[in-house]
């Protein structure tokens, strides 16, 4: 059924920008492979705004290629088979460290007011205030969003660690968006949870409240394959993200996009290198 | 061929006809199967219609009370009530809030599993706020009075509401019930159920239709939350509709619009018709066809709480009812077609058969109307039968006139006596069943002769005569032609000389004129060529501009110089009109000549008159304007300088008037000669008047100054030739000319004004001694201008009031004042006192003068008046001065005496002072005037004695009274022995004949000394005063009166 699903999207985002193909029929296709979603075809919607600009930057068609896992958007990117990515921090030292053929081109605002992304543990609104009071509850369930999400596993690993609680040893549970561990923990159903600060925010008037709060993390990347596309393509494409003003709208880059810098991926790294997992393989660790 | 073509056009039109009748039918026919079937297809059209409001309300029925068995169940309970009741509190709400999510968090997910996602509920505040949104829980607080009328609605009136509306989010169908709970309003809640709930519905009532809805665009982008536009995209049918998750991004979205949808939506998006009805927001249903198939496209209105068309519920049904009916009437108009073909060839065939019948009848009437000749018949009574076209334009009766008509009586008669039917010719060769040809007289309706030949046989048919056929010919023109022809036989034979020949200028015929002009007979020149005429005097050019004339205008006319055959030349003027025909082909040549010989001479000798100076034989004036304007012509053109000289000879007029004019007029002659060899042949020597010569030289250059060194060398050796004496007669004579040059350059515009120029530069000669040549200055036209302004003043001056007399005191040796001398002065309005010795001259010139003496002569006489009752002045005399001019007018005595009466004065008193010039002029003339003045007491004085040639043997007739010593001898007096001795001379003369010596110009007590001790007594000079004012003077007399001391 999930193949149906997807076999229907890529033929939907094949529709969606059949425009553009007719224009630019001449050229070959460049593929571009967001962030998985558990709406499919809301993605798609999500990737028009950086699907149009590529087009734009390079004169060729740009397909939106979607896969389900993280781990499935590194194995395509390596075996060549996107040009352009969407990386959570996290993802994209995981390609780091298999590659280096991965050239970060810019950051992806969140929001116009605050560039940076972090990661929170947040509580229901009625449920622990300390996380130091977690430990006396040692069977109290984690929500967390996917693997290899920042704000997963090990972001919350950190925040745990430095209450001194080992995240390892609580049951947790990948819930598949920061969307649904916000609301999971609204309704009381875990007693903690890891997910992205902005979207927590978001839910806390309903009844959730945030414990702890990382560092600043990188924000979203958006990464080019220098084995598939030429260093001045690459170039064209990082000039005109980075010349895309906020839109009305919604999706990738509707709210701008931002010099891409290695300065905090070098604190992303020391927790990663802490960390108690391993990043791949990644399939088995929900 | 022509024919073919023309019948074959005229089957073709039949043609057109028959088939346009039968496809009006076939039209009016197609119309009335067209709107029975068009009828049909809107009854089925209505029906579908009303089938789709009735299933759609059959669903929201259905929903409807659903939702009121949920609310029942689910939501009016006591737990849910409590915690809307402490929501009340704003301190609790958010408490209540979450735990009204977390209390109806699983009925939500039971309710989406059991509806397919299709479930939706908000709970609603009693000011309509969102209190909390199941499908979205992060978005509550917000106002929904603008966007949702149904929560206004429940919460206003208390009751529940059921109505489709758009949301911030999706849109659907609303159930609203507000909350009322131990007598508080709580609030409300809502369920709502997509379109897709309802569509699936709908669907199993109607299973072959596929459904969809549009929605009203306007409303719903105003009141949506912006991040979720991606909800809605403008559909296929109208851009002011929008279609719903385009994406199917919501859970359980409807499969896609199927490809017969999107065809059938593109075509019904350029339906103007659906246009009009969504905007109008009315039903609306039609047919499409597609893939050769029906389709009928609904839409019928979905109203919102306030019953406005907000939605429209879309459908699409492939109907084969349609095709099938299409396909019968498709049928039908093909057989009506096939018969009205059938109908259309039927009247065609009809058609043809007419044309073709009409056609021969109007053939044969052609022929007869096509006839050059007049053609009638008449009956056996000679009454006519018919007449065709040429019959009535000829004789300019209609048709009606002469149908009926004795044509005999109508208009054979030539004359109206001869008017007996026996007697025409025509109907008696009928009556013996013979033929008549002959030329008869017919007369017209407007009873105009017309001369015809004519031509009548009887007519038989079936043997049996049923009358004559009347053919005749009009003649009238032949004859005048004929007779045009013998007056221009008579006419060739004219006074002038015309010669005929051929294309080719071989002669043809000439006339006995051309004989007697030329003395060549007629056989001589037949076959011949015109140039045996030829004088040699024109050259070959001349007669190849000839012919190029006769060739390209027909015509050529001219003066021409030919020899008669006795080798005697003589001009002609011929006239040659070349005769073409309707090809426009010369055929002939016309010669007409006559001889102008006698008339040439003639005008050569008004040409001589009327440019030339008969004496001279030079160029006249007129002549020498005429080269002078060509000239400047050429100066402008080639930038090449002239000159113009203008010579006058200096005392002409005294050789006139003393040797006669045929005297004068031999100097002229040769003077002419002499001018004509001094300069070169193609210079124009004019004499333009008396003993007036102009010159005119051209082409001396570009440069200015090379060209009036040319000139000078010129008037240089005019002046040279002159120093010969003239040989007159027997006598010779010595004249010199005075020489003005004007250097014609391109800036001359006017040859007056170049002939202006000359003619002053020749005064400025004159002025400077004669015999010499000046070159015109601009500075001498200025001096002219200056003159002739000061002239133009001076004409005004004596009416302006501008002319005062200075009396300057004459004293004698005892300084006593005796006499004084009246002098003019001229107050210029602009320049103040103008010297007599600049008016004067001009006055003189003018003639002003005359008017200026006659006012200087009564304003003298008007003081003297004065001072006659003067003590003082009463003694004193007056000196006038007269000019030649006035003296030497007739009437001088005569007005002298007039203005003495008129004033009064005493001529005692008067003392009129004449130059010596004007005396010697005519000497008995002047000693009559003079005795004619003196005997009534007018006294005289000799003015300016001493610088004319006054002789003692006149002197001594003039009855003078005084001789007025020069100024100029007394001047250098002390310096000059000379005038010493004049001025003893004067004094010495003066005593001899008895008359006082006035000197005048006595400035210095030296001079008065010499003077008194050579016995001279009176004087006049500014040593004793100047001339003053009238009042000045009289003050003077008075004090000198009064002091009586004056000693000098």
């Amino acid at each position: 059924m999930k193949r149906i699903s997807i076999f229907a999207a890529i033929c939907l985002s094949t529709l969606l920008s059949w425009n553009c193909h007719a224009e630019t029929a001449g050229a070959s296709p460049v593929y571009f492979a967001p962030l998985p979603m558990s709406n499919a075809k809301l993605n798609l919607v999500k990737s028009q705004l950086i699907i149009q600009t590529i087009e734009k930057a390079l004169d060729r068609p740009a397909i939106p290629k979607l896969y389900d896992t993280y781990q499935a958007i590194i194995d395509a990117f390596l075996a060549g088979e996107v040009d352009f990515v969407e990386l959570g921090p996290l993802t994209y030292l995981a390609l780091s460290e298999r590659t280096e053929q991965v050239s970060p081109l810019v950051s992806v605002n969140q929001t116009t007011e605050q560039k940076q992304y972090q990661c929170v543990v947040a509580a229901p609104i009625d449920g622990i205030d300390r996380l130091s009071q977690l430990s006396k509850k040692p069977d109290s369930k984690v929500a967390l969003t996917r693997p290899l999400s920042t704000c997963g596993w090990l972001l919350t690993e950190h925040l745990l660690k430095q209450n001194d609680i080992q995240l390892s040893e609580l049951p947790t549970k990948f819930l598949g968006t920061h969307q649904e561990v916000a609301l999971a923990l609204v309704r009381k159903e875990y007693a903690i949870g890891g997910l992205a600060s902005f979207v927590a925010e978001r839910y806390a008037p309903l009844g959730l409240k945030i414990l702890e709060t990382s560092d600043p993390l990188p924000q979203f990347i958006i990464a080019g394959n220098p084995k598939t596309v030429s260093r001045e393509e690459l170039q064209k494409v990082q000039e005109t993200l980075l010349n895309t003003q906020p839109k009305q709208g919604w999706g990738i880059g509707s709210q701008g996009f931002s010099c891409f810098s290695e300065d905090l991926f070098e604190g992303l790294k020391a927790i990663q290198s802490k960390g108690t997992r391993d990043l791949m393989p990644l399939e088995n660790q929900q | 061929m022509k024919w073919q073509k023309v019948r074959k056009n005229l089957l073709l039109k039949d043609a057109v006809v028959a088939f346009s009748v039968a496809t009006l039918i076939w039209i009016i026919l197609f119309q009335s199967i067209q709107r029975e079937y068009q009828g049909d297809i809107e009854s089925h059209l209505h029906e579908t219609i009303n089938n789709q409001n009735m299933s759609w309300l059959a669903a929201t029925k259905m929903f409807q009370r659903g939702a009121q068995a949920r609310f029942q169940a689910s939501i009016y309970q006591p737990e849910v009530l409590d915690l809307l009741e402490k929501a009340l509190d704003p301190q609790q709400a958010q408490q209540a809030r979450l735990e009204l999510y977390r209390l109806l968090y699983p009925y939500y997910q039971q309710r989406l599993l059991l509806n397919s996602g299709h479930f939706h509920l908000h709970f609603h505040t009693p000011d309509n706020r969102s209190f909390l949104r199941f499908h979205q829980p992060d978005k509550f607080g917000d106002d929904l009075s603008d966007a949702r009328p149904t929560i206004v609605k429940a919460n206003q009136t208390l009751k529940p509401v059921f109505a489709f509306e758009s949301g911030k989010v999706i849109s659907g169908l609303r159930h609203v019930f507000p909350i009322i709970y131990k007598g508080k309003h709580l609030g409300s809640v809502e369920f709502g159920q997509k379109f897709e709930s309802l569509r699936k519905e709908i669907a199993l009532f109607n299973p072959q239709h596929e459904y969809t809805i549009i929605y009203q665009a306007s409303p719903l982008k105003a009141k949506q939350f912006k991040q979720f536009a991606y909800l809605y995209a403008p559909s296929q049918f109208s851009a002011d509709w929008l279609e719903e998750d385009p994406f199917r991004l919501l859970p359980q979205t409807p499969l896609p619009l199927s490809q017969n949808f999107h065809q059938i939506a593109k075509q019904a998006s350029a339906d103007t018709a659906l246009k009009q009805a969504l905007a109008n927001g009315e039903n609306y249903a039609n047919t499409y066809l597609w893939n050769k198939s029906y389709f009928i496209l609904a839409f019928t209105t979905i109203k919102d709480v306030n019953n406005q068309t907000m939605a429209y519920l879309v459908s699409l049904k492939q109907t084969d009812n349609i095709t099938t009916h299409h396909e019968r009437v498709s049928d039908f108009n093909a057989i009506l077609t096939l018969i009205m073909v059938l109908v259309a060839l039927g009247l065609w065939r009809i058609l043809i058969s007419r044309r073709n019948e009409i056609h021969r009848k109007s053939y044969l009437e052609s022929i007869n109307n096509t006839m050059s000749e007049g053609l009638y018949v008449a009956d056996n009574n000679g009454l006519i039968t018919t007449a065709n076209v040429a019959a009535q334009k000829m004789l300019g009766y209609n048709e009606n006139e002469l149908m009926g008509q004795n044509a005999h009586k109508l208009f054979h008669k030539a004359n109206a006596e001869k008017s007996a039917a026996t007697r025409c010719p025509i109907e008696m060769a009928a009556k013996h069943k013979k033929a008549f040809h002959g030329e008869l007289m017919f007369r017209t309706k407007q009873q105009e002769p017309v001369m015809v030949s004519v031509s009548s046989r009887p007519l038989f048919v079936n043997q049996l005569q049923e009358g004559a056929v009347v053919s005749f010919t009009n003649i009238t023109e032949q004859k005048t032609q004929d007779e045009a022809l013998r007056i221009a036989a008579t006419a060739f034979e004219t006074q002038e000389g015309i010669m005929i020949t051929d294309p080719k200028g071989t002669i043809l015929r000439v006339n006995q004129a051309f004989t007697r002009l030329t003395g060549y007979h007629q056989k001589e020149v037949i076959g011949k060529k015109p140039n045996i005429l030829s004088s040699g005097r024109q050259d070959k050019d001349y007669y190849r501009h000839m012919w190029q004339s006769l060739y390209k205008d027909h015509f050529w006319q001219g003066e021409i110089w030919n020899r008669r055959k006795d080798g005697r030349v003589y001009l002609e003027w011929l006239t040659i009109t070349a005769v073409v025909n309707k090809k426009n082909h010369i055929t002939h040549f016309v010669a007409n000549f006559s001889d102008v010989t006698e008339r040439h001479h003639a005008q050569e000798e008004i040409q001589q008159l009327a440019f030339f100076d008969p004496l001279t034989k030079l160029p006249n004036r007129r002549l020498l304007l005429d080269r002078l304007d060509h000239a400047l012509l050429n100066s402008q053109r080639n930038h090449q300088c002239g000159a113009l000289f203008f010579i006058d000879l200096d005392n002409f007029k005294t050789l006139n008037d003393s040797k006669g004019h045929m005297t004068g007029d031999l100097l002229l002659i040769e003077v002419a000669n002499r001018l004509t060899r001094s300069v070169r042949e193609v210079d124009t020597v004019s004499r333009i008047g008396g003993d007036e010569f102009v010159i005119l030289m051209e082409n001396l250059g570009e440069n200015i100054d090379k060209a009036s060194h040319q000139a000078e060398e010129v008037a240089l050796k005019i002046l040279e030739v002159f120093r010969q004496p003239f040989k007159l007669k027997d006598a010779l004579h010595h004249t010199s000319p005075s020489i003005g040059v004007e250097v014609i350059n391109c800036k001359h515009m006017h040859s007056d004004e170049i002939l202006m120029h000359a003619d002053l530069a020749m005064y400025q000669a004159k002025k400077h001694g004669r015999n010499t040549v000046r070159f015109f200055d601009p500075q001498m036209q200025i001096s002219v201008e200056k003159i002739a302004n000061l002239q133009n003043d001076l004409r005004n001056a004596i009416e302006n009031q501008e002319f005062e007399l200075y009396y300057q005191p004459q004293v004698n040796q005892h300084a006593q004042i005796i006499y004084a001398e009246a002098l003019i002065r001229w107050n210029h309005h602009e320049r103040g006192f103008v010297s007599p010795a600049e008016f004067i001259p001009l006055a003189e010139d003018s003639g002003l003068i005359i008017p200026i003496g006659d006012w200087v002569l009564k304003s003298a006489c008007e003081t003297l008046v004065n001072w006659q009752s003067d003590p003082a002045l009463s003694h004193i005399k007056l000196a006038v001065n007269v000019s030649a001019k006035q003296f030497s007018e007739k009437a001088f005595v005569n007005k002298v005496k007039q203005i003495l009466m008129e004033t009064g004065a005493n001529p005692d008193n008067l003392k009129l002072e004449l130059t010596e010039s004007m005396i010697l002029n005519n000497i008995e003339k002047t000693i009559d005037k003079m005795n004619s003045l003196r005997d009534i007491g007018v006294r005289f004085s000799m003015d300016d004695f001493g610088t004319g040639h006054s002789s003692l043997a006149y002197l001594k007739r003039l009855p003078l009274s005084q001789l007025k010593i020069d100024q100029s001898f007394i001047r250098d007096l002390e310096v000059d022995s000379d005038d010493a001795a004049i001025v003893k001379t004067i004094i010495a003369m003066s005593n001899t004949l008895k008359l006082e010596v006035i000197a005048e110009g006595v400035e210095t007590f030296a001079q008065k000394e010499f003077l008194r001790e050579n016995q001279c007594f009176v004087y006049q000079g500014y040593l004793f005063s100047r001339p003053l004012p009238k009042i000045e003077f009289e003050n003077l007399v008075n004090t000198a009166q009064n002091i009586n001391n004056l000693d000098f």
